[in-house]
């Protein structure tokens, strides 16, 4: 298992030479001044004329050769400089630093619902095939597919936050509205006697045992958590009903119904765990997709975390920021996809690892 | 759990969310009591914006009041309930905004959002008097220098002095005492450090009658050695060369006892205007703090290693001590959300509110609920936004700010013609245009008529701007209000284009690509309008428009490839100069970038150096003239802003010179009224539900 895990590492820095390569080789396709627009943010900051301009062409060495900056951004990032990010206004680093607890937080309070409603109701809607129920969730995932997440995340910061928030009893004040945090409890989160074990408000909020703060870090994570979680449990959904109507066709369970074995029990120890293969493996792109950051998500709900950033950065085409990202999402994928595959031999026992 | 709890759960589920869709979709109820998570403070008593103490001298006065063409709106009286209930987080004011700080030194900073900020943590020598946009006050200086009080002297070689004694017993937020030196180390680094991009040359131009720190060394390397000043490479330059550069900056920014004196070569009559703007260079920061943070120590023989520093690399980019109202608490660079407490010892008195927290919330539509329910005080809202924003409960709009930005039509008169997407064939043919099209003053003449300025303005501005009467803006000294302006009249334009080009052009006609930057449909609209006038005057006339990402635009102005583009222009210093400049000096950013010539740098040059009023009024009335005689642009429009608030934000008032907001005299209170006296004064209107 040990060799197997060390020999797929060993692809790492294969591809993250690769996917670092590519990515400057397609910057050299914009010229100098195209790539100024990260620094010349707009119109308004062409005072000095092509003087300064070029200026900051020669100060940011954005007409070197690309071996150069290759080269220059290779020999700092081995020594674990990362560069600095225009776009989130201070190291590639800190920035990540700053954001990532977000995401893991934001991924961590969604992944749950996404998975227990895509298994639960599959496995319902496969049980009760073609009945009314299975109806129902088909039309509740249809409706999950294509409503896109800007549409369910304004709609429910329009009716909880906009509305439903200002009649709510003074336990839940502050509740759904954007952010991390409210100001008051911002306030607490940044004093000195506050300590940030984890970055996760909630996780530091019950060691700090700042219950209040919990609260109001629990209201603000829902509405979040809900876009996010209806948005992507409706393919799960589907996947994990189909992969059980699959299964449930199987000889094995048609066998162990022969045998008198408990249809609850045929249904949840033969049937389900085989049917939870394909989500084992989608689960795996959702966890690299939600702590990539997801856009709109953060957008709309005002959430710090990576997804803005990324989206900011690339459209900035601020390289060092792309840069990091990319190493980060490049290791998390490698390292998901090599968690899968072992989870693979714990789901179905007749996968071997060799 | 059995079967029918399941169904059960489901159907309660999509009865919450089809209920909640229908009451996102209805009008807002009126604005309830919002809870309060903190104590509610007693509401402060009303009072006048603290001012320092009135100025022992008056200043200059103008020539000229700048001349309101329009006659002013009368000001809509509240006709609301009044606020009852707490007000949401009393002491401290909330800004939903969406724009990013770049920087805290405020040396470094050349941009509105970061000025926003310095305006609040640091002072300037003098200040403008409140939402005047002429009268100076002073600051950390105790008079205005004028010629009158003697502060302002002209020495036999034309050169002029201008002193200002500095404000004495006025403590940083360090508890470091404020002194004459402070003041000259803070214009010595501006210039020493010269960040490329950066607002240096706003001090170095008047000061050492250069654009770069650079090349000054170069001067001075050049006059050593005898080489020519352009082929030396400044990199290279020798450390007494450097010493010497250094020195000359010392010489031109010099204490003297309690005062500190500028010496200009010449008279530049907008210096006082660069020294009072609040938008960051003439900031005043701390020596002694600032060289324990690791920035420049003051010593000519260390100032190259901060020079053109990047940001990273900046000791001051993210600390501020400075001796303003507000310091600072919080940068938060995940966020982008940055926070500022009172300054208790704020020598004007301290601010009525104990913490300004400025959030970068970048969606609208957040932005607007975070109004609706009192959790921002103040919220930013893109005018394609207002009609969502107008009505809702409890928030007031003051509308009508006159703003110091220009609108307009560039053309360019000498268009690369190699690798360029938006010429066509790159000839008078009907199928391009050759790239000198725009240098045939009937061709700008003809386009000036064919444009409809108040389709324009009410489809892409809504209502919600002057047409611009040339290169200055109303409120800048020495604005024309009589100038000319070209109006829609598609006969006049057809004469033009009829003349143009030997009457070829009517013949033949012309296509060409106007270039816009994404997302900007005021461009779009302007320049449809234009095809569509175009067209009808002859078929043969036709404009295509693009929209280009910020990289690729700037990209392809560089390279001169645009054959007109839609730009504004945004003040750095109010002075009629800072808008002739750019605009018609063969150095200006679009005169350059349009190959506009030099037939307009003598009288620009002669303007700037003229002490008189009429003199200059003179000169800039000519120039004003000019660019209507030669239609060097179509000038479209200068802005009228809004500010939307909560009712309980009292205090407010507004000066387009200032960066952003000022929140010193604000405070929140239930008994908030509009400041009808400015409002008034500015003929603004005010709204209110």
């Amino acid at each position: 298992m040990l060799a197997y895990i060390a020999r797929r590492l060993m692809f790492l820095p294969i591809i993250l030479f690769g996917v670092t390569v590519l990515l400057f080789a397609m910057l050299q396709l914009l010229d100098p001044y195209e790539r100024l627009s990260l620094y010349v943010r707009d119109p308004s900051q062409l005072r000095g004329g092509k003087e300064q301009l070029d200026r900051l062409i020669e100060k940011y060495g954005l007409a070197d050769p690309l071996y150069l900056q290759y080269g220059r951004w290779v020999s700092k990032f081995v020594q674990g400089d990362f560069g600095w990010s225009e776009t989130a206004k201070t190291t590639v680093l800190n920035g990540f630093l700053g954001r990532f607890p977000a995401t893991v937080e934001l991924t961590l309070f969604a992944i749950g619902p996404i998975l227990f409603f895509a298994i639960w109701l599959g496995v319902i809607s496969a049980v009760h095939h073609n009945r009314w129920i299975d109806q129902l969730t088909r039309v509740i995932t249809i409706l999950g597919y294509s409503l896109p997440s800007f549409v369910l995340g304004l709609v429910l910061l329009m009716a909880f936050y906009g509305l439903l928030s200002r009649h709510l009893p003074p336990l839940f004040s502050g509740w759904f509205s954007p952010g991390r945090l409210s100001e008051w409890a911002q306030q607490i989160a940044s004093s000195e006697g506050f300590h940030a074990y984890t970055r996760l408000v909630t996780v530091d909020a019950l060691l700090n045992g700042q219950w209040r703060v919990f609260w109001d870090a629990v209201g603000h994570l829902i509405l979040p958590v809900m876009t996010l979680s209806y948005v992507n449990w409706a393919g799960f959904l589907r996947i994990m009903r189909s992969s059980m109507l699959e299964t449930l066709r199987q000889d094995y369970v048609t066998t162990a119904r022969a045998k008198g074995v408990e249809e609850r029990r045929v249904i949840k120890k033969h049937a389900r765990r085989n049917a939870l293969i394909p989500i084992v493996t989608l689960s795996g792109f959702l966890v690299v997709g939600l702590l990539s950051g997801v856009v709109i998500t953060e957008t709309i709900f005002g959430y710090p975390g990576l997804g803005q950033w990324a989206a900011q950065a690339a459209l900035q085409l601020d390289v060092p920021s792309v840069l990091g990202l990319l190493t980060f999402v490049t290791i998390l994928f490698i390292v998901v996809n090599l968690i899968v595959d072992l989870l693979y031999a714990v789901v179905d026992p007749r996968v071997r690892l060799t | 759990m059995n079967g029918n709890s399941n169904i059960l759960l489901i159907i309660l589920a999509i009865a919450a969310v089809v209920v909640l869709g229908f009451l996102a979709l209805k009008p807002s109820a009126p604005p309830a009591t919002p809870e309060q998570p903190t104590p509610v403070e007693k509401p402060a008593k009303p009072e006048k914006p603290t001012e320092p103490q009135k100025p022992q001298e008056e200043p200059p006065a103008p020539s000229e009041q700048p001349t309101t063409p329009q006659k002013p709106e009368q000001p809509q009286q509240p006709t609301v309930q009044p606020l009852t209930g707490p007000i949401k987080n009393p002491d401290t004011l909330i800004v939903a905004d969406l724009s990013d700080i770049d920087t805290l030194d405020p040396q470094f900073a050349y941009d509105t959002a970061s000025g926003e900020i310095i305006f609040h943590v640091y002072d300037n020598l003098i200040m403008y008097d409140g939402p005047s946009t002429e009268k100076f006050l002073p600051m950390l200086a105790t008079q205005v220098p004028s010629l009158e009080n003697g502060l302002i002297t002209e020495n036999p070689d034309g050169s002029v002095v201008i002193r200002f004694p500095i404000r004495q017993g006025i403590k940083f937020h360090n508890g470091n005492a404020l002194t004459a030196e402070d003041v000259a180390y803070s214009f010595q680094r501006l210039m020493l450090m010269d960040r490329s991009g950066g607002p240096s040359w706003l001090v170095l131009s008047p000061l050492l009658n250069v654009n770069t720190i650079a090349d000054m060394a170069k001067v001075i390397e050049a006059e050593r050695t005898g080489q020519n000043a352009d082929e030396i490479d400044f990199q290279a330059v020798s450390p007494e060369t450097l010493v010497a550069t250094c020195e000359r900056v010392k010489q031109a920014v010099r204490v003297n006892g309690n005062d500190v004196e500028f010496s200009l070569p010449k008279p530049f009559p907008p210096f006082l205007s660069i020294v009072a703007q609040s938008a960051s260079w003439a900031a005043i920061i701390d020596q002694e703090w600032a060289t324990e943070q690791g920035a420049w120590d003051g010593s000519c023989d260390t100032w190259k290693a901060h020079y053109d520093p990047q940001k990273e690399n900046d000791p001051l980019y993210e600390k501020m001590n400075g001796t303003g109202p507000f310091m600072l608490e919080r940068w938060d660079h995940a966020t982008g959300d940055i926070s500022l407490v009172r300054n208790d010892n704020y020598w004007r008195g301290p601010a009525k509110l104990a913490r300004i927290v400025i959030k970068k919330v970048n969606e609208f539509s957040t932005r607007k609920l975070m109004l609706q329910n009192g959790d921002a005080d103040i919220a930013t809202i893109n005018r394609k936004f207002v009609d969502q924003v107008d009505g809702t409960p409890g928030v007031r709009l003051i509308k009508g700010q006159l703003r110091m930005t220009l609108g307009f039509v560039l053309f360019n008169q000498k268009i690369t013609k190699e690798g360029n997407p938006y010429i066509g064939s790159g000839q008078l043919d009907g199928n391009g245009i050759p790239p000198d099209f725009f240098s045939d003053i009937d061709v700008r003449k003809g386009f000036n008529y064919a444009f409809d300025w108040e389709t324009f303005i009410r489809e892409a501005i809504k209502n919600e701007a002057e047409q611009a009467k040339g290169p200055i803006p109303r409120g800048v000294q020495f604005f024309n209000p009589e100038n000319p302006v070209y109006h829609l009249d598609l006969k006049k334009a057809e004469e033009h284009f009829k003349r143009a080009w030997d009457g070829q052009l009517w013949q033949k006609g012309f296509k060409f690509t106007a270039p816009y930057l994404v997302d900007d449909q005021a461009s779009k609209t302007l320049f449809e309008i234009l095809k569509r006038n175009l067209q009808k005057l002859n078929p043969k006339f036709d404009i295509e428009t693009v929209n280009l990402e910020w990289s690729a635009l700037l990209g392809q102005s560089v390279k001169g490839t645009l054959p007109v583009y839609s730009a504004g222009w945004l003040e750095d210093y109010h002075d009629a100069h800072n808008w002739v400049f750019p605009l018609m000096h063969s150095q200006g950013t679009y005169a350059t970038a349009t190959n506009m010539g030099t037939q307009y740098d003598a009288l620009i040059d002669r303007g700037i150096k003229e002490l008189d009023p009429t003199k200059r009024q003179e000169i800039y009335y000519e120039l004003q003239r000019l660019a209507y005689e030669d239609a060097i642009a179509i000038f479209t429009d200068q802005p009228l802003g809004r500010h939307y608030q909560q009712r309980w934000v009292d205090g407010y008032y507004f000066n387009p010179i200032w960066p952003g907001r000022n929140f010193y005299p604000l405070s929140k209170r239930l008994d908030a009224k509009p400041n009808m006296e400015y409002v008034t004064q500015l003929g603004l209107v005010v709204e209110e539900w």
